[in-house]
């Protein structure tokens, strides 16, 4: 079993070690910056709801 | 001075000044060429066979558009020296981070496909079955980076791309009337039958494969690649320029033939076009085949490259095409990965590749805006761009040019979910 | 390292320009490697020392930049580099360094003025002590011509015309290179005024060099042509004479005092050691100049006569003043005294002088005889440089006449050379 789950804890280990080391955005955080991202984060919830929407709608 | 040296002057001013592009030359006129992949050549021949020359202009519009976007990746690679998705994980934090590369990583497969299914479609049409397509695609991908070296590459994938030049004799063949061709170049027209919902289709279609998102990762990181510095980027501007001059001029002449030959019939993909044009001009059927495996190629090995290296920058493999597979084996396992996994799919009898293609389009619309905007606000960054951060002009154009793309992909992402919006 | 001891043969040194070494075989271990691609350069003001060379290589291998001391040996087809490992050297330190070939080669050249003079077609590099120096900008014809490929119209074109050598300006006329200069930035500017080129002043060259190590010094004599460089001999102090005349070849050596007077060569002589002043004397082709050389040498005689000249100006009395000055400038070309206009006789005797300025003012239709100063001095043959000397501080001519008792001329002797050579007689 360890054997299976071994590489894949490191795998895990490395994608947590990436996602810390970029935590913090090195970005100057200026209004317009602020806003841009926002929106953005805004636009791609908004589009993968209505993905995800259309997939219930289809498998309905 | 006298006129004689005032000649040689010039003479050697402008070919050292050639010399030197000649050397910095590359990435720019290969990610523009790559961008008419096997999906691009469909959708020009289509463009071409529904509405003739009426688009021309519109064709046209795309090259500076094209060249306005790819050049900002230009400079932040030679600043920062730093790939793209490096670069967005490291400005923008880990969530859009993990969104571009996630994001990245799905449409370069799903577009990977689109790539062997042109591929294979073409070789049919020479009666080669499609397991021997992708076999020997296998083959020559992989001796491309045997020699370890970004230099053999570049010059392979060069090489590659004249073969997408192709077209462009094909449409001496055919005889078409210049004076249209000329004034449907100039003029901004709507073909007849008005706005229609097929004609918004294909006109985002056709934004959709100028810009793709892994063009400015691919360039990005090729430039890092290659070893551009700040005082390359004039060579690189021109790389880009020539480079998006090419992929109109190419596009403009693939729907020229179309528009003469396949004038108002319904046109799916450009392998089907080759049949086609097969019983009418032997030769032109035969370019159009051999350009769709051409221009399949390319797309295949600089998307899965674009993939390999945003990967490599992120989890601190080596990454380059300078090394050898020994030395970065993760970058060139991934390289193969991609290849493979894309092959594989093609083989499998009956996928539902028209689908994934659909697909490919509705992914693309959610990265493509994230990109260009990170890539708007990159470039405004003046801790790390210097004195190259975007002037007012570059940041109008661009910044208009991203609105009106993220406005349209998004009407063209919803259309392509729900049919019926529009 | 680059061992001068073992190819002193090849010592003292060889000269190359830019555009000839540039492209050629670069060997490591007796396998080509590349190219030479161009030369890094530290300017030094009076000319610039290589420090390394850059290497290209095929396929897209990186350039490689190697220092200079690793060059084993250097020549116009191939380059043979002591170096383990090549790839240690891959570098694209640009930073501060200049390119000779890059940064130089085809810039345009101002003059102090910042008038456009020409482009530089050529760098001349000379390979002495085991250093590679650039001592010269070549900005004439023959080298367009020969940049151009047609280096045997630049050869036909001088066998008509002489010597060419005046196109090459040597680095100690060129202002340090602007900081900023790059591959397409910066202009070579030159200390000097267009008008200043073709008469550079040896003095002024001989106090730079002066100042200049030995090697460097020798490369730049080496770029002069044969008349500059016998005038800027001359003008050197003379530790630096025989520095200079040690590292010659003994031919050139000999050229050159061909072209001095009696007088200076002498005085130049007597600088080295004597084996090696009898060794050029014996090659000096005047033989007549070469007895008199001798003579000073051997210090058996002070006379006058040794140091005599005969590159004088003379017309024959019944010249009218019109046609004397139409003349003047075609008789004076290579004489070295021009001031006094000697009039003699079918028979070469000497009846009077006309100085040049006088022949100036006086009215064209008279003749010579009618203006010139009849009561001439003059030294006899047996006169000694002591008693010249005594002549000219009471006179202050600049040049007198020896004459035998006959009254015929035999020669002139010149102030500047008994001047130099005071310490002689002084005591």
């Amino acid at each position: 079993m360890n054997r299976i789950i071994g590489p894949f804890k490191g795998f895990w280990r490395t994608i947590k070690f990436i996602h810390n080391k970029y935590r913090k955005p090195k970005i100057e955080m200026t209004p317009f910056v602020k806003i841009c991202l926002l929106a953005l984060r805004l636009y791609v919830f908004v589009l993968i709801g209505l993905m995800v929407l259309k997939f219930i709608v289809t498998v309905k | 001075m006298n006129v004689l040296a005032k000649i040689f002057y010039q003479l050697r001013k402008y070919s050292k000044a050639f010399r030197m592009f000649a050397l910095v030359a590359g990435p720019g006129i290969i990610v523009m060429v790559a961008d008419n992949d096997a999906g691009g050549i469909t959708t020009y021949t289509t463009t071409g066979a529904q509405y003739g020359n009426h688009l021309l202009w519109f064709l046209i519009l795309l090259g500076p558009v094209a060249y306005l976007v790819q050049e900002m990746t230009v400079r932040l690679g030679a600043v920062t020296k730093r790939g793209h998705a490096e670069a967005i994980f490291d400005s923008f934090g880990s969530f859009w981070g993990w969104f571009s590369l996630l994001d990245l990583v799905l449409t370069d497969w799903l577009t990977m496909i689109t790539e062997f299914i042109g591929m294979t479609a073409a070789m049919s049409i020479f009666g080669i079955p499609a397991w021997i397509t992708v076999l020997a695609c296998w083959m020559l991908m992989g001796s491309m980076i045997l020699t370890g070296s970004y230099w053999t590459w570049e010059k392979i994938a060069l090489v590659i791309c004249i073969g997408n030049l192709i077209y462009i004799p094909a449409a001496f063949v055919v005889h078409p009337s210049v004076p249209d061709i000329i004034r449907n170049s100039v003029i901004p027209n709507l073909p007849p039958g008005g706005f229609t919902n097929d004609l918004f289709f294909l006109l985002m279609a056709n934004i959709g494969t100028t810009i793709a998102p892994w063009m400015l990762f691919f360039q990005q990181s090729s430039v890092v690649d290659k070893g551009l510095q700040e005082k390359d980027i004039k060579f690189g501007q021109w790389d880009t320029a020539i480079g998006s001059l090419l992929t109109v001029v190419v596009a403009m002449f693939l729907i020229i033939v179309c528009g003469k030959l396949l004038l108002g019939q319904p046109i799916e993909s450009a392998a089907q076009a080759a049949t086609m044009i097969m019983p009418k001009s032997n030769y032109v059927g035969t370019i159009i085949a051999i350009g769709l495996f051409d221009a399949g190629f390319l797309g295949a090995i600089c998307i899965s490259l674009a993939s390999s290296w945003a990967f490599g920058e992120i989890f601190g493999w080596a990454h380059s095409l300078n090394h050898k597979i020994k030395e970065a084996p993760w970058f060139y396992a991934y390289y193969f990965f991609d290849l493979l996994l894309a092959g594989t799919v093609v083989l499998i009898p009956n996928a539902p590749l028209v689908l994934i293609t659909l697909f490919v389009q509705v992914i693309a619309t959610t990265l493509l805006p994230p990109a260009l905007v990170f890539l708007i606000l990159l470039l405004n960054n003046k801790k790390t761009m210097g004195d190259l951060v975007n002037t007012q002009l570059q940041n109008f154009l661009n910044i208009s040019i991203v609105v009106v793309i993220i406005v349209l992909s998004t009407m063209y992402g919803l259309t392509t979910l729900f049919p019926n919006l529009l | 390292m680059y061992n001068s001891s073992s190819d002193s043969s090849m010592a003292p040194e060889k000269t190359f320009n830019l555009s000839e070494i540039v492209r050629a075989h670069v060997i490591v271990n007796g396998e080509q490697i590349g190219r030479i691609e161009d030369l890094l350069i530290v300017d030094k003001d009076k000319f610039a020392e290589v420090t390394h060379i850059v290497v290209s290589r095929p396929f897209g291998r990186p350039q490689v930049v190697v220092p200079w001391e690793k060059v084993k040996s250097f020549d116009k087809k191939e380059v043979v580099l002591d170096v383990g490992h090549v790839e240690d050297f891959v570098s694209s330190a640009r930073a501060s360094a200049v390119f000779l070939k890059d940064f130089v080669l085809d810039k345009k050249v101002l003059d102090s003025k910042d008038r456009e003079l020409a482009v530089v077609y050529d760098v001349g590099l000379t390979l002495t002590n085991g250093k590679l120096i650039a001592v010269s900008v070549d900005i004439g014809k023959s080298g367009l011509l020969r940049r151009m490929k047609l280096g045997w119209l630049a050869k036909l074109s001088t066998k008509q015309g002489g010597e060419e050598n005046g196109d090459r300006v040597s680095w100690v006329y060129i202002e340090p290179l602007p900081e900023d200069i790059g591959s397409f930035k910066g202009d070579v500017k030159l200390k000097v005024i267009k008008e200043q080129l073709s008469e550079l002043h040896p003095v002024d060259l001989a106090d730079v060099l002066e100042e200049m190590s030995e090697e460097d010094r020798m490369a730049i004599f080496r770029e002069l042509d044969t008349e500059s460089a016998s005038d800027t001999l001359e003008e050197l102090d003379p530790k630096a004479q025989r520095d200079l005349i040690a590292s010659l070849d003994k031919e050139r050596a000999a050229q050159l005092i061909n072209e001095m007077t009696p007088g200076q060569a002498a005085d130049l002589l007597s600088v080295l050691p004597s084996w090696e002043a009898k060794v050029i004397i014996d090659l000096i082709e005047d033989k007549e100049k070469s007895a008199k050389i001798a003579d000073i040498l051997e210090k058996q005689d002070e006379k006058a006569i040794d140091f005599s000249i005969t590159g004088y100006l003379s017309f024959p009395p019944d010249m009218t003043v019109e046609k004397a000055r139409e003349q003047f400038a075609e008789a004076a070309k290579k004489k070295a005294a021009i001031t006094y206009i000697y009039v003699i006789d079918r028979d070469t005797r000497l009846l009077g002088i006309v100085d040049s300025k006088s022949l100036l003012l006086s009215e064209g239709k008279s003749q010579l005889k009618d203006i010139m100063t009849e009561n001439v001095v003059t030294l006899n043959p047996s006169a000694t440089l002591k008693k010249a000397s005594e002549l000219f501080a009471r006179y202050l001519f600049r040049a007198l006449p020896v004459t035998a008792t006959d009254g015929k001329i035999i020669g002139i002797l010149l102030y500047r050379d008994v001047v130099a050579l005071r310490h002689r007689y002084v005591e």
